[in-house]
């Protein structure tokens, strides 16, 4: 399928459509935050608390009187940074050890993959709390953990692709060429073992962002002093019942994306594999 | 393959008897060298704390004297080596993690005790996602294309999207009026504890008010925790029955003139059933240790609970203790689902390794 063909079957599906749509909101309002925002998110309010949605706050403010709507447009900067990060830190350990095993094969492959294998024998919450449990309770001991419970998938994506990819006779040609096998490696697999590990962490985002909520949730990301939106859920929820606003939009707020990134991520997997 | 090499095992060749029994042996060794690991990155955990255990306990400026009196009570002032086997001694011979730092309680004790809590939610929830996965699953499949096929795989869509705390929060909101929302029972009266899982316990007293408050407690709880494994579920069965509903022999069933009710429950669902059990038995294992979050939003006194408390109160023994209960109960699900698949699948050749 050439390029142009695999861009408009992916812009077809509407349901990816869809999902890109989102992800590019996400993305715009991360990065506009400060001018989106009608208010300062962290301006606090003694007469306004717990007010429902009006024409002044759009969804409403919580328990100290501080606007939802800038809250969750300021926590979608920290929520993108968080899911984009912690797929970095998968994905840059990931990418490179499954490419070592893939190509090389043998003795360090099979070491490698047993570790990984070991892995995951650990329920991935869990390991992320015994993570964040030694490095102390904070938004950037979340991210660290989520990556690293991501290492594994990507690992073995990597793997997989490679040793599909290294038996093309374009890689024989240009191994037969004389280049060298770094070069071979990077230039030559990695570009045509790409596709699933591009579509691994389109999905890996969306639930980054979903497990580093979770993790915020069980009041693990520490007190920060930016609004995160699993912690404003946590905030909200001794106030479900006064205040439903609070809890809703950020809880809103994180399904949207996911599902966002769901979507997309679906829609680049049929696009970019032809026999899915 | 590298307990094919050890074990000077190989799976190619023999006849299928043999093969499934090399396979059996390969897979439950494996189970010991992976919980070594598990619990050599448990023990490793405690010492990785910066500072060690005992400063971050009491925190930057605590007293000299106070560390030393942890780290000898604990036995952390001895060599590494020594902590080590005495961990491990603890955790497979003994069974036994401990005294809490904070509660001063035997965390093997607390463990066994809310071990059933949270067994009891996985199993409810499971068996709510079962039923529900695997029905839409196998409607979606039948009638693919339809309004119902789409709207089934939108909602499991969501179902995978949305955040287990979020949805939990909404039925709260929704049913809290009618329903309980915390703990797991409410009658003052004492259930004698037999298996620990109150329904059934409630039932074997014939105490008809247990049993109704304990199934209230769970309704929410469980169909909070159930999201999740009911659309990985309806999403496996689908795509297993639509690869059956093509083969030929489903074909000549129904050209024989066979009713569609009993082809696709009969022909089709059977042998679509594999992949099915195996992914509720998949999800089953990630329900025991992800009931985490549930049971911290119901207040379901359950393991994930205990060890997030744990980790609150930096008291390690009891983080270690529960994230060995849990792990271990992972590996040993993941352990009948391998042997379950490789007992019931005969089309499978093992000649890979664990």
């Amino acid at each position: 399928m050439s390029k142009g063909r695999r861009i408009r079957s992916l812009l077809k599906s509407r349901s990816a459509a869809a999902g890109a749509a989102v992800v590019a909101a996400f993305i715009f309002t991360a990065a506009a935050a400060d001018f989106l925002a009608p208010r300062n998110p962290a301006a606090q309010s003694g007469e306004m608390q717990l007010k429902p949605p009006s024409a002044a706050h759009a969804l409403g403010t919580d328990d100290l009187g501080r606007d939802v709507l800038s809250r969750i447009i300021h926590g979608a900067r920290k929520s993108l940074v968080i899911g984009v990060l912690s797929v970095c830190i998968a994905a840059f350990i990931g990418v490179p050890f499954g490419m070592l095993c893939g190509y090389y094969g043998g003795l360090a492959d099979l070491v490698l993959m047993r570790a990984i294998d070991v892995m995951m024998a650990f329920p991935g919450i869990l390991l992320a709390i015994g993570i964040v449990a030694v490095l102390g309770p904070s938004l950037e001991n979340v991210m660290a953990a989520v990556g690293i419970v991501k290492i594994p998938s990507f690992a073995r994506q990597t793997r997989a692709s490679v040793i599909e990819v290294k038996t093309k006779d374009y890689v024989t040609a240009s191994v037969a060429l004389g280049s060298g096998s770094l070069r071979v490696m990077f230039f030559t697999v990695l570009p045509n073992a790409a596709g699933p590990i591009i579509v691994l962490a389109t999905l890996g985002i969306g639930t980054a962002v979903l497990d580093a909520a979770g993790l915020s949730f069980l009041g693990l990301g520490g007190q920060p002093d930016v609004p995160e939106w699993g912690g404003m859920l946590t905030d909200a929820r001794e106030f479900i019942l006064d205040a439903p606003w609070a809890a809703i939009a950020p809880g809103a707020a994180i399904t949207a994306v996911v599902l966002g990134f769901n979507l997309f991520g679906d829609g680049l997997r049929d696009a970019l594999d032809p026999r899915a | 393959m590298v307990l094919c090499c050890v074990f000077g095992m190989s799976g190619t060749g023999g006849v299928r008897s043999n093969q499934l029994a090399s396979y059996l042996t390969k897979r439950i060794l494996w189970v010991i060298p992976v919980l070594l690991c598990v619990s050599t990155a448990v023990f490793l955990m405690l010492h990785a704390t910066p500072g060690g255990p005992a400063r971050a306990m009491l925190g930057e400026k605590a007293n000299p004297a106070a560390i030393e009196r942890i780290n000898r009570e604990n036995g952390w002032d001895r060599p590494i080596a020594e902590q080590y086997v005495r961990f491990l001694g603890n955790c497979f011979i003994r069974l036994d993690a401990g005294k809490s730092f904070i509660r001063g309680e035997r965390i093997s004790k607390e463990l066994a005790r809310r071990f059933p809590a949270t067994l009891e939610l996985a199993l409810a929830a499971i068996i709510i996602a079962s039923l529900a996965g695997v029905t839409a699953g196998v409607v979606s499949a039948v009638r693919k294309r339809t309004l119902f096929d789409y709207a089934a795989m939108t909602s499991s869509l969501f179902g995978i999207s949305i955040p287990v705390f979020f949805l939990g929060l909404l039925l709260i909101l929704a049913f809290g009026k009618w329903l309980p929302t915390g703990g797991r029972i409410d009658v003052a009266a004492e259930l004698r504890q037999v298996t620990g899982l109150n329904l059934i316990d409630a039932a074997i007293a014939g105490d008809f008010d247990a049993f109704k408050d304990s199934f209230a407690h769970l309704i929410l709880p469980a169909t909070a925790l159930a999201t999740i494994p009911m659309a990985m579920i309806a999403r496996m069965t689908r795509a297993a029955m639509l690869e059956v509903l093509s083969l030929d022999y489903v074909r000549t069933a129904k050209a024989k003139g066979l009713s569609e009710r009993k082809v696709v429950l009969k022909h089709a669902l059977g042998s679509a059933l594999i992949p099915i059990v195996t992914s509720i038995g998949l999800q089953f294992g990630y329900l025991l240790a992800g009931a985490v979050l549930t049971e911290t939003l119901f207040q379901w006194p359950g393991l994930g609970r205990y060890v997030v408390d744990a980790v609150h109160d930096r008291d390690y023994n009891a983080v270690q203790g529960g994230i060995m209960l849990i792990s271990a109960g992972f590996v040993a699900v993941n352990l009948a689902v391998d042997i379950s698949y490789a007992w019931l699948n005969p089309a499978i050749r093992y000649d890979g390794g664990a």
